[in-house]
């Protein structure tokens, strides 16, 4: 039946499955995948599922609801359209990658137990990385190893809670968790992938390096499956209110300070992770719709934020807002693009955004918090201010750039990729039900246009936008990075090497040299008299094989010298053991 | 003060937001009730987060591009843009691994 096939190894399959074709075509190729999964996605019904029986347990391959196929939805979408975005690319490594790296989330998201939910996150961890090692440069290369190194230490919280859980309650299905330390490994695996709030470091870290193609993969796959496991695992934990409005503040300020275009909308994920964490902390039906809302429409605005920055970058070189500027003479289409998208996260109305983000604040009213409201207010005014003007102001104008920029042509694919996500993002906007029908729990409880909303909606970007105009200079991104949570691990990382590699090695090395030094003298003086005269008479020759040296014995002894040397030193090892 | 039609256009958005604020007449029971809110918020919103980003954290935690990897100073696009030639002789800074034609 081809509607019980999982749609993520629809992609796997394709993964292997491209490097077999040529060339010229593999990027065409590439799309054919994404558009199968979609055509899965449409016979899906919610209810279905399909097990499978491996060991003593019946994994879930295939869990199919209204919270699993929405967000199955938009992976297989943005997938397609991050294919459409990559169809100039010619690198078999990058697209074996990307494909695998679909076709991950996309099982998790259908997955109804934990062991078929590890095995796609631990998938995702490597495909990923390799999106970033694609740059081929020094960075990107360090960056990608302490992007891996996180996950991975993710990915075993999360297969520890697992273990744990598993154990306690003799059940691998995947349904909202009730507390105890196996829940909370678990969240704390979810929560790297979330980027809460100080496990956040990865993403502006990665993101920035990853390939132009590979990040727009990245924006919408990796945090927005967290998004999913969250509000299935963990909807209603307090503690996930706070750390939402946590993330949505730092998120945005580090977004108005970096320099970077990709970086700024990298820690502004965080910021829009953080009203996703807070709604499913809150754990209302409508809080809920709210974050997946914002979580769909994100993947949409978010990725053609980061498409636009990646055509300034394939254009220009230079990815630095203080490098740029001036270029609306240049790229004026993309400008329009980016703008698009700017409102869009913004929540300006009759963009996608306005018909998601407010259901999160709304919620939060609802539940009867309005601390949390007036921050996520605050917080939308920072989203405007840094991704919505900053950025555009200080890349399409805000003076010239420092070096003359002679911008490249870019390639219609890339254009088709980032208008089609336009029409959706204004689609959305202008018409939500569809959106709407899809959400667990039937069509929100909420009406975003009204003359109430749109008052709103219009006063705060108004307003923020005049006080932009009038503190650009104050505002102008300076040629400088800032400190973040990774400083723990990327400047301990000498340290440790020095206290833990460097001291063993040395010690390995002295005493190496310290037997072999001893070894050669005993042989040499206990039985190469020959080469022990020459010695004193201080004349110099080779050690060995000299005419009359009997060189086996001299090897044979120094073996056994050599051997006593290697057992005393396991000898104190394990002395030093015992102790 | 000459204006221009875009500052034109932007000044009667401002007013028009708020004369609908003002039009709305809502019974208050929270802060953001109040007809205006979202124009103070946006405007005491904006200069509060640009002196909190600006002005706090940016003396703290700002360093030079470099302070972790001197190769951080001048990013090597040349694989992903076809606007800056690749490096000319020995492949500065790259690894071996991942690229084709």
């Amino acid at each position: 039946m081809l509607g019980l096939i999982p749609p993520g190894l629809i992609l796997i399959l394709g993964a292997l499955l491209i490097p077999l074709v040529p060339a010229r075509a593999r990027s065409w190729v590439f799309l054919i995948f994404p558009a199968l999964a979609v055509g899965v996605l449409a016979n899906l019904q919610p209810g279905e599922h399909l097990g499978w029986a491996f060991a003593t347990y019946e994994l879930q391959l295939l869990r199919v609801d209204a919270l699993s196929l929405v967000f199955g939805w938009v992976f297989a979408l943005a997938t397609l359209v991050a294919g459409i975005y990559a169809l100039h690319l010619r690198d078999t490594g990058q697209q074996v990658a990307a494909l695998l790296y679909a076709g991950s989330p996309l099982g998790a998201t259908f997955a109804g137990d934990l062991f078929t939910l590890i095995f796609f996150w631990e998938i995702m961890a490597f495909a990923s990385a390799y999106l970033i090692w694609a740059r081929g440069t020094k960075e990107a290369y360090g960056s990608a190893m302490r992007y891996l190194f996180v996950h991975l230490f993710g990915g075993s919280l999360l297969l520890g809670g697992a273990l744990w859980h598993i154990a306690e309650t003799g059940s691998i299905a995947f349904d909202a968790f009730e507390g105890g330390i196996a829940s909370w490994l678990i969240l704390g695996g979810f929560a790297v992938n979330a980027a809460v709030v100080p496990l956040h470091a990865w993403i502006s870290d990665a993101y920035p390096r990853a390939t132009v193609t590979g990040t727009i993969f990245m924006s919408a796959l990796t945090t927005k499956l967290a998004v999913y496991t969250l509000a299935r695992g963990f909807a209603g934990w307090d503690i996930l209110i706070w750390a939402g409005c946590l993330m949505a503040v730092y998120g945005v300020i580090y977004a108005i300070l970096c320099n970077d275009i990709r970086r700024v909308l990298s820690y502004h994920i965080v910021s829009q992770l953080g009203f996703m964490v807070a709604a499913i902390g809150i754990g209302s039906t409508l809080a809920i719709q709210g974050a997946v809302a914002l979580a769909i429409t994100n993947i949409l605005y978010k990725g053609l934020l980061f498409m636009a920055a990646g055509a300034v970058i394939y254009s220009t070189g230079e990815s630095r807002m203080s490098q740029l500027g001036g270029l609306y003479r240049q790229l004026p289409a993309v400008f329009w693009i980016y703008v698009v998208a700017g409102l869009a996260i913004a929540s300006a109305p009759f963009l996608a955004g306005f018909i998601s983000k407010p259901i999160t604040v709304y919620a939060a009213e609802y539940a009867g918090l309005p601390g949390v409201v007036l921050l996520l207010h605050l917080v939308s005014v920072g989203t405007f201010l840094s991704v919505g003007l900053k950025v555009p102001y200080f890349t399409w104008f805000g003076g010239e750039p420092k070096k003359p920029i002679q911008a490249a042509a870019i390639p219609t694919n890339m254009y088709v990729a980032m208008w089609l996500a336009v029409g959706l993002t204004v689609l959305l906007g202008v018409w939500p039900d569809p959106l709407y029908t899809m959400l667990p729990g039937g069509v929100p409880d909420y009406d975003p246009y009204t003359v109430a909303s749109l008052t709103k909606g219009f006063q705060l970007l108004l307003f923020t936008a005049l006080v932009f105009f009038a503190i650009t200079g104050y505002l102008k991104p300076k040629q400088k990075i800032q400190l973040d949570t990774d400083w723990v691990y990327r400047s301990s990382a000498r340290l440790v090497w020095r206290t833990t590699v460097v001291p063993v090695e040395r010690f390995f090395k002295w005493w190496e040299d310290f037997s072999w030094d001893t070894t050669r003298k005993i042989a040499r003086r206990g039985f190469d008299p020959v080469a022990w005269t020459r010695s004193i008479l201080g004349r110099t020759g080779p050690e060995v094989g000299i005419p009359g040296e009997t060189a086996s014995t001299t090897l044979r002894v120094s073996m056994t010298v050599m051997m006593v040397f290697l057992l005393a030193t396991i000898a104190a090892v394990m002395l030093i053991i015992v102790i | 003060m000459r204006l221009n039609f875009w500052q034109l256009l932007f000044g009667f958005a401002l007013l028009g937001s708020v004369v609908l604020g003002l039009m709305q007449d809502k019974e208050w029971v929270y802060l953001w009730d109040f007809p205006l809110f979202f124009a103070l918020t946006g405007l005491l919103g904006c200069l509060f987060l640009s002196w909190v980003a600006k002005g706090l954290v940016s003396p703290l935690l700002d360093r030079p591009e470099d302070f972790y990897d001197p190769s951080e100073k001048d990013p090597d696009w040349s694989g992903e843009s076809p606007a800056v030639a690749p490096p000319a002789s020995t492949p500065r800074g790259r690894t071996p691994a991942g690229r084709e034609g």
